[in-house]
This record gives structure tokens, sequence and C-alpha cells, in this order.
């Protein structure tokens, strides 16, 4: 029963260009372009000088009282916001979970002018065009907090303040890839265009009500339960084949990095897609018209994808929002390709909190629209 | 032997009656008209007895298997051919067939020979690879029933199948219809609102009003039933006055210049009890006895819906 579902609804879909249209080719418009359009924002920021993003750094400093509040004043004062951490250990993890950009550990002998530095972890490849620039404005900070805001014209009097500190890749980091437009477009693109077969599924169900397919198919000797998944399957399938298509050409056309597994690509693909189906089904139940599906349908979908990061990316976004955006699966599922094509090595074990809290969502969207499908008799 | 019998059923929408105390049975080659205006309750009796809308009261069991304690067992017995056209227009007749056939779990040369068979009896064979949205109204109308009769059914559900298709294709689908049922033994239910189409094809009528079955028994029955002659008059003048003379008993309803009223043949001394009070007949028409006046009658279309009461033939009617 399934596959003949399947087949029927691949056929429909293969005879209505405008579906396939919308299914394939629009996203991969938006995804070039909008690839393009954030390459374009690196080059233009490189030559308007652009200032460096506020960024959270860790931060751990058993030293003299005083001179650690001069130090977190100098740090604040500058483009850190500073977390505090309990340990240098801390410190490391905070960065290598990502939870910090940076992580600055000033040690009880810290003495730079006897050779006793502290170290500054961050992950070179995580922001590569400001890298440099933030080692250079946490060496400014300290330099500031021991000898004043005047330093500069004090001048040099025990070696230069960038070896003050030791740099360090924090253990457990796993490397990033190169942050391109196309690293953002392809994610952004592909979880934005998924979730709009929550519009195509719920308009497939209006008009199987409307034509009297449902009716027909709900006469003959099957299940319903069996039946609406036999009707779920094939949008799962359409899903996650757009997926791996948008995926596909952008890496091979765009130069899209897969840093981590691909096992963790499809498995977080899947989750996503199945997130998606079962918001499709929820507003199927919800129901109504064609025309107030394709209202409110659109409307859940664009807000969805606004808020979570698709149309603007996530890091861009401030952290109140990021919080309200992971409301949304949208978000989680970013969250999760960002790890994965963004980060070497990234494993399914890696994303298993995306992934979960994807199946989560897929399944408390699929069991209200039970229940309001029954309902609805 | 019944292939359908349905007792007591009922279903209300948001505490709404929508069907109350309905009782229907079909035996193998009869052919049951039910009948009703729009929104008497006909969709919600074909969806509950098509096993796709639970009824709240009442059972429903299609040769011999009750369809909610069965429901696959049930449902293997039967066809329904909805009232909308329920294809998938981009598909062509033989992919609807196929994909319907498969959902009804028909394989192999199975599935074949049943399309095959539905096909040649809608007489679309030689269409079969054509895009359902290629045919014309009245051939789609006909897939539509080819689509109800794969994996031979036993009770087929025919809801309004005639609506918006022409002369010929409407004389096709009545002729399919009626050699179903006697040469095929199919018990069929077959549902409009049209008087003429279910008084052309069925056996047996059921009359659905405001939910309720108002009457039903074999089409002789209920054009007996209808009882005598009416006539329908405009007056000017005292009505009351002329109603009493003419005899209450006799005044079946009286709004504003109109009285309907048995006519026992009596038109003259009619006229003259009319003229003896001063007043004066403007216009008379003779209602009949036919089927199309007994459903009028019951479905309060001239007037409002009359008590149900027995009929001598064993069917009920509203007197």
């Amino acid at each position: 029963m399934i596959r003949a579902m399947i087949e029927k609804d691949l056929r429909l879909l293969l005879a209505d260009r405008g579906a396939l249209f919308a299914t394939f080719l629009l996203p991969l418009v938006f995804l070039g372009t909008f690839g393009w359009i954030y390459s374009r924002f690196d080059q233009g920021s490189e030559e308007q000088g652009e200032t460096m993003p506020r960024q959270k750094l860790a931060f751990h400093a058993p030293i003299d009282a005083e001179m650690r509040a001069r130090v977190q004043a100098a740090l604040e004062s500058g483009p850190f916001r500073v977390i505090a951490a309990g340990s240098p250990e801390d410190v490391e993890r905070l960065v290598a979970d990502d939870q910090a950009a940076l992580g600055l550990y000033l040690p009880a002998d810290f003495e730079p002018f006897a050779g006793a530095r502290g170290v500054l972890y961050q992950d070179p490849a995580r922001e590569p065009r400001f890298a440099g620039a933030f080692a250079g404005a946490v060496q400014g900070a300290l330099a500031k907090a021991i000898f004043g805001p005047q330093m500069a014209l004090l001048g040099p009097r025990a070696g230069a303040p960038e070896q003050w500190i030791e740099q360090r890749r924090p253990r457990g980091l796993r490397a990033s890839v190169d942050l391109d437009g196309f690293q953002i477009s392809a994610p952004t693109n592909a979880v934005l265009f998924v979730f709009f077969l929550v519009l195509g599924m719920a308009l497939s169900f209006a008009e199987e009500r409307r034509t009297g397919t449902f009716a027909r198919l709900r006469s003959l000797p099957i299940r319903r339960g069996p039946l609406l998944a036999a009707k779920l399957v094939p949008f799962a399938l359409i899903g996650c084949l757009q997926m791996l298509f948008l995926f596909g050409i952008a890496v091979l056309v765009f130069g899209l990095q897969v840093g981590g597994d691909v096992s963790a690509l499809l498995a977080l693909t899947v989750a996503t897609v199945l997130a998606a189906v079962g918001l499709g089904f929820l507003v199927a139940s919800i129901g109504g018209s064609e025309k107030q599906i394709q209202s409110y349908g659109t409307l859940v979908v664009l807000v969805m994808g606004l808020v979570s990061g698709c149309m603007v990316p996530r890091f861009v976004l401030p952290d109140s929002a990021k919080q309200v955006g992971l409301l949304t699966p949208h978000a989680w599922a970013l969250d999760g390709y960002a790890e994965v094509l963004g980060r070497r090595g990234t494993t399914v074990m890696d994303v298993l909190p995306e992934i979960g809290a994807l199946l989560a969502f897929a399944a408390v969207f699929t069991a209200v629209g039970a229940a309001l499908f029954a309902r609805r008799g | 032997m019944t292939l359908l019998r349905a007792v007591g059923v009922a279903r209300s929408y948001a505490g709404r009656p929508a069907l109350r105390d309905f009782d229907l049975s079909v035996a193998p080659g009869e052919v049951v008209g039910l009948l009703g205006l729009n929104g008497a309750g006909k969709t919600t009796a074909i969806s509950i007895l098509a096993g796709v809308l639970r009824p709240d009261r009442g059972s429903v069991e299609i040769d011999g298997r009750d369809l909610l304690r069965e429901p696959l067992l049930a449902k293997r017995a039967l066809g329904l051919v909805p009232q909308e056209i329920a294809l998938y227009p981009e598909l062509s007749v033989a992919e609807n067939l196929r994909f319907f056939g498969r959902l009804r779990g028909l394989r192999g040369r199975e599935l074949e020979s049943s399309l095959a068979y539905a096909l040649d009896a809608v007489e679309l064979s030689d269409r079969a690879r054509d895009p359902v949205r290629e045919l014309s109204g009245g051939m789609q109308r006909r897939v539509n029933v080819a689509v109800g009769l794969l994996g031979a059914p036993r009770l087929l559900i025919l809801d309004e199948p005639a609506v918006g298709v022409d002369a010929l294709s409407r004389a096709q689908l009545f002729q399919l219809v009626q050699r179903l049922a006697r040469a095929e033994n199919l018990g069929l239910l077959y549902t409009s609102h049209y008087l003429e189409e279910v008084a052309a094809l069925c056996t047996r009528l059921v009359i659905l009003h405001q939910g309720r079955i108002v009457a039903q028994g074999r089409l002789d029955e209920l054009a007996a039933s209808v009882g005598e002659e009416r006539v329908e008059l405009e007056i000017e003048g005292p009505r009351e006055a002329i109603a009493a003379a003419l005899g209450a008993a006799r005044v079946e309803r009286a709004a504003g210049e109109r009285l309907v009223l048995a006519a026992r043949g009596e038109l003259a001394s009619i006229v003259a009890a009319i003229e003896a009070h001063g007043g004066k007949l403007k216009q008379l028409r003779v209602l009949g006895r036919d089927l199309e006046s007994l459903f009028l009658r019951l479905t309060g279309s001239d007037g409002e819906p009359l008590p149900l009461v027995e009929s001598a033939a064993g069917g009920e009617v509203r007197r």
C-alpha cells in the first residue's frame, strides 16, 4: 500500500512542473544567490574595515582581585562579553563546546615581565577574518589593565604584549572548515525550503478532501493509521530527495565543504525532514480551505524561517533571538548543520542533541496532528 | 440475505443532529434510492455506511460483517462511488484504477483482470491510457464508477453519480446501474436529489428529510400512499369562514390566501362554497397523486412536513 501511495505521489509530483520548480529549482536559486551575496559581504567588510563582532570570552584568573577586575573591565570595554569560568579546564571546555568563542586563563603566578604567560584559547578557523584581531584585542586589554590607558605613551618595558599570552587550540575542539558564503546559504536555504513541504502536504490533504479521493481511500479495506502513514511517507521521501539534491549541488557546484561524517549529515537530514513532515501533518489536520491553508501555512513557514535564522544567519542574531529561535525545529536543524558542515570530524554522536530535538518536534507535531485528525472524523 | 443493514444509526455535528434513527437495508439485485433535498443528511448517511465516518449510535452490517467491529472484512464487500469525481486527473485512467485496486489489496493478474472488467463495464477500455483530465465530464463520471467496481464488491454505494453529466452519459450510467443489479446481482444504494432519476432506476425508495427517514417502501406503495388528489386554492375573501365551510378535516394547510385541501372529486362544490361565503377563486392548482407530490409533501417543500405514520404496505410515510 505504501509503495502504491509513493508511486502515485511521485507520479503526481513529476507531472506538476510548478511543484518540481518550487521543490528543487527555487531553493537552488536562493542557495546560489544568497551564497554569492554572503561571499560579497566578506569582501565588502574587508574593504570597508568592518568592526569585530562582539564575542563571548570564558575567563578564569586566580590572580590579585583588583588586577582581575581591571583585566575584566578592559576586556569588556573591547569586543568581548566575559563569562566566568571556574578553572583552566573549564575555560578550555567552554571554548571546545562552542559556548564561548575564546577563553583566557591567567595563572596565579601571571607575571608577563618574568615570562609567566597567560593562555588564550580559540579556534583560529572559527572566525578566520578576526582570529588575529581577537588575540590582539585580548593583548591590548591586558596591557591596558597593567599600564593603564596611557600605555601607548609609556612604550614597551619588558617585552611586547603579544608575548604575554600563549595561544592554544582547546583540546577536544574539532577543527572548523573555512567559512564562506555557501557554508551559510546551503543549510539555511535547504532548511527553509524543506519546511515548505508543510504547505505541500496540507494542500494535498485539503485537495484530497475536496475531490473526494480521501473519502474513497477511507472506504477501502485499509486501517486509518497505515493509510495516514502511507500518505506521509511520500512527502518524507520527497523532503529527503530535496535536501540531498540541494546539498549535492552545493558540494559539486558551489564547493560546500562537509567537515563531519556523511552519516551525521544524513541522520540530521532525516530528522529535519521528519520534523517538517510532522508539522505538515499538523497543519493538514487543522485544515481549512486550500486558500486558508495557503495563507496561514505560508505565514507559519516564513515566520519560523525568520526567527530561526534561515533568512538572517543565526550567528548574526542577538542572543535573545537565538533563544527564541530554539522554539522552532529550524533552529535546531541549523545548529546541527553548523556542526556537521563546519566542524571536521563531527559524528552522529556530536549532533545527537539536535537530532533528538528534531525528533521530539516531529513526535509532538504528529501526535497533536493525529489527535486533531481523529477529532475531525 | 441482506447486503447492507443499518439499524438506529445517528450522528450529530457539534450537538446538531444530522442523522437520526436511520434504518436501511439493501438486498442483492436491489437498487435502493436514497432521496432527499440538499442538507437532508444523505452525505452523512453515505459516509457512515461506507465506513468513512463513525456513527454516534447504531450499527451497520455489510454482507453480514459489522462495519465498526470488522471494518476491513466489511469494506471488502463495499464499493463507493463518491459524489465528487474522486480521481487524480493527472494520472491516466488505468493508473487511477491500478492505484485504487492496489489499495484494495489486488495484485498481479487479479488486479489486471479486475481493471479490465471495470473498464469494460463502463465502456472505456479504449481510453485506459488517457489522462483523466483529458476525458469529458461524462467519461470522468464513468471512470469514477469503474473505480467503485474494482475488487468485485457485492454492495455498491453511488452518491449522486449523475451530477452534471449530459443526457447520453446519464442514460449509459442508468443502463450500467440496472445491469449491475440484474446481471451481476449487486446490491446498489443510489442517492440523488432528482426524483426522476431514482424513480427510473430504483426498486425501492427511502426519503430522508432533516436527518430522518420520512418514508420508505416500493415505488408503487409510496405512490399509492399519496392518497387522494389534492388541490391548492388561492382565494380572496373570508378564508377562515370558507375553510370552515369546506370542512376542517379536509383542509390540510392554510397560509395567507392559499388553502391546500383534499379534492375528493368535488371541485364544483368547493368553488360554490367559496362563492357562497363572498370569496373569489383566483387560482386553482391540482397537486396530483404522484411521487413528486409525495416528495414535496413529505419534505415540506409545499409547506410544513407532516407527522410520520406507518404505511399499509409496511413502509412508513407522513400523512
